[in-house]
Formats: C-alpha cells, sequence, structure tokens
C-alpha cells in the first residue's frame, strides 16, 4: 500500500476472479472514475450544495472500489460538509481535492494499463 | 434493469431485488452474483421508490426471494422501503439484507427494523476484501429458499 492508493482492493478482486478477469473489471472500474473526476469542474462552479454532494457521494464509492482510499475519504469529508450546510468550506476544498483525483487516476491508469 | 445469471443447474432460480443508487456498487454486486454457482436473476432498480411500485405490481406474478437495499439514497432511502415493505401482505415475509458504505447509519437504523433485516453488509468489505464480500453472498443465497 502507498499514501494514496491500497492494492488490497484490486488484489481481492484478482483473488475471487484471477488476475485478466480481475484486471478488465478494474479498467471498466476505473473508466467510470475518470468520468466521475471529469464532473468535478461543473459540480463545484455551481457552488451548490446538492451538486457537489452528488459528484462525490459517486465518486467516493468509485475511488474505493478501486483503492483510492485518500480520495475516497476526501469526498466522504466534503459530502459531510454538505450535509451539514457548509457549501462555501467544501468548495474551498476543490483544488486539494482535484489534484488528489489527478494523482489517484495517474496511481492507477500506471498499475492498470 | 434485469441482469439474468443462469446455470447449468437444475437448482431453482432465486430472484433477487437489488436497490442501489450508485453505479460501480451495482456493477460490483452484480459481478459477486454472476459468480454464484446458483441461477439468480437480479432486478435493480436505483431508489426506494421505484423499487416499491415495481414489486407492488409484480408481487402477484413474481415474489422476490430476497431483497438487498442501500440505505442512503435519493427518494425513498432503504429505512423508508424496509418499513413499507414490511406492511405489504405476501411480501412481509421477503428476507431484507442491508448495504451501506457508512457503518454508522446501521446502529442509527431504528432498533424495530433492524431487527427485521438478514444481515448487515457494509460496503467496505464491497471494496476492499471481494472475496470476503462474495463469501458473504454466498452465505445468504444458501439460506434463502426460493418461491
Amino acid at each position: 500500500m502507498d499514501d494514496i492508493v491500497s492494492w488490497a482492493s484490486i488484489e481481492g478482486l484478482e483473488t475471487a476472479m484471477g488476475r485478466d478477469p480481475a484486471r478488465a473489471f478494474a479498467k471498466r472500474l476505473l473508466v467510470f472514475l475518470e468520468s466521475k473526476v471529469a464532473e468535478i469542474p461543473a459540480a463545484f462552479a455551481a457552488r451548490d450544495a446538492d451538486a457537489i454532494r452528488s459528484c462525490v457521494h459517486k465518486l467516493a464509492s468509485n475511488a474505493a472500489a478501486l483503492g483510492a482510499l485518500k480520495l475516497s475519504a476526501a469526498a466522504r469529508d466534503i459530502e459531510a460538509l454538505c450535509h451539514a450546510g457548509k457549501v462555501a468550506d467544501a468548495a474551498a476544498q476543490e483544488a486539494a481535492f482535484a489534484a488528489l483525483a489527478a494523482q489517484s487516476l495517474e496511481i492507477l491508469r500506471g498499475r492498470l494499463t | 434493469m434485469t441482469s439474468t445469471f443462469t446455470k447449468e443447474t437444475t437448482d431453482a432460480i432465486l430472484h433477487i431485488v437489488l436497490i442501489e443508487d450508485q453505479d460501480v456498487d451495482k456493477i460490483m454486486i452484480e459481478q459477486a452474483f454472476g459468480m454464484l454457482d446458483q441461477p439468480v436473476i437480479l432486478h435493480i432498480y436505483s431508489d426506494g421508490d421505484e423499487a416499491l411500485k415495481e414489486i407492488r405490481t409484480s408481487a402477484q406474478v413474481l415474489k422476490p426471494d430476497l431483497i438487498i437495499t442501500d440505505l442512503r439514497m435519493p427518494n425513498k432511502g432503504g429505512q423508508d422501503f424496509i418499513r413499507e415493505i414490511k406492511l405489504i401482505d405476501g411480501l412481509d415475509e421477503v428476507p431484507v439484507a442491508v448495504l451501506s458504505g457508512f457503518t454508522e447509519e446501521f446502529v442509527k437504523m431504528e432498533p424495530m427494523l433492524r431487527h427485521e433485516v438478514v444481515a448487515l453488509m457494509g460496503k467496505q468489505e464491497l471494496y476492499s476484501d471481494f472475496p470476503k464480500f462474495l463469501g458473504e453472498i454466498k452465505r445468504l443465497c444458501a439460506q434463502i429458499k426460493p418461491h
């Protein structure tokens, strides 16, 4: 495990499915994660709690499924801020969150593609 | 949406309702059911409202053998769904399992509802320990008597 991505998730898939099917499945999840990360700027631009919460809620599960636990935890934190009505605090996280998302994707692509 | 996993077996087909709003979770759970030896038809809905409407309509023809519901969803969440399904004659006996990414939600569940469910499954296992999650699904399905 490194600080950004835990490989336990993908190794678990490999144990259950076998290496190649697990890799193909994980790549499918990665495509989903890429599409969710691409939605971050628009979701935060609206400064709307529901838009941000919806974006990070979906991203949190997707990131966790690939072992991007730091990104998943950051998404959950932002979701909690939105839930508490602290939209400005959530919006203030955008740059750091987007950077972490990009870093996580880079690591995952390096491993899976 | 329906996913069918048929197998060359004489086992009865299990009809399982999955209520889940997250696309990735749906894909992972579908994958788990597709790996069972038992034939399964998975009926997938994105929230409790949609599921209740469909299940009520089709209950005369097809009663699900198991319902798995997320807790946090838009529109009707898992707790409200369970509360309502348990008031419907004929559907009140269908076993319900709960799946959530927020395990603290299990503690917050109304005790009466928590007592009604046959399993509380954390999504963390779905993500971080897929073989363990698959094992839980197998155990759950082994306990079900198909209608």
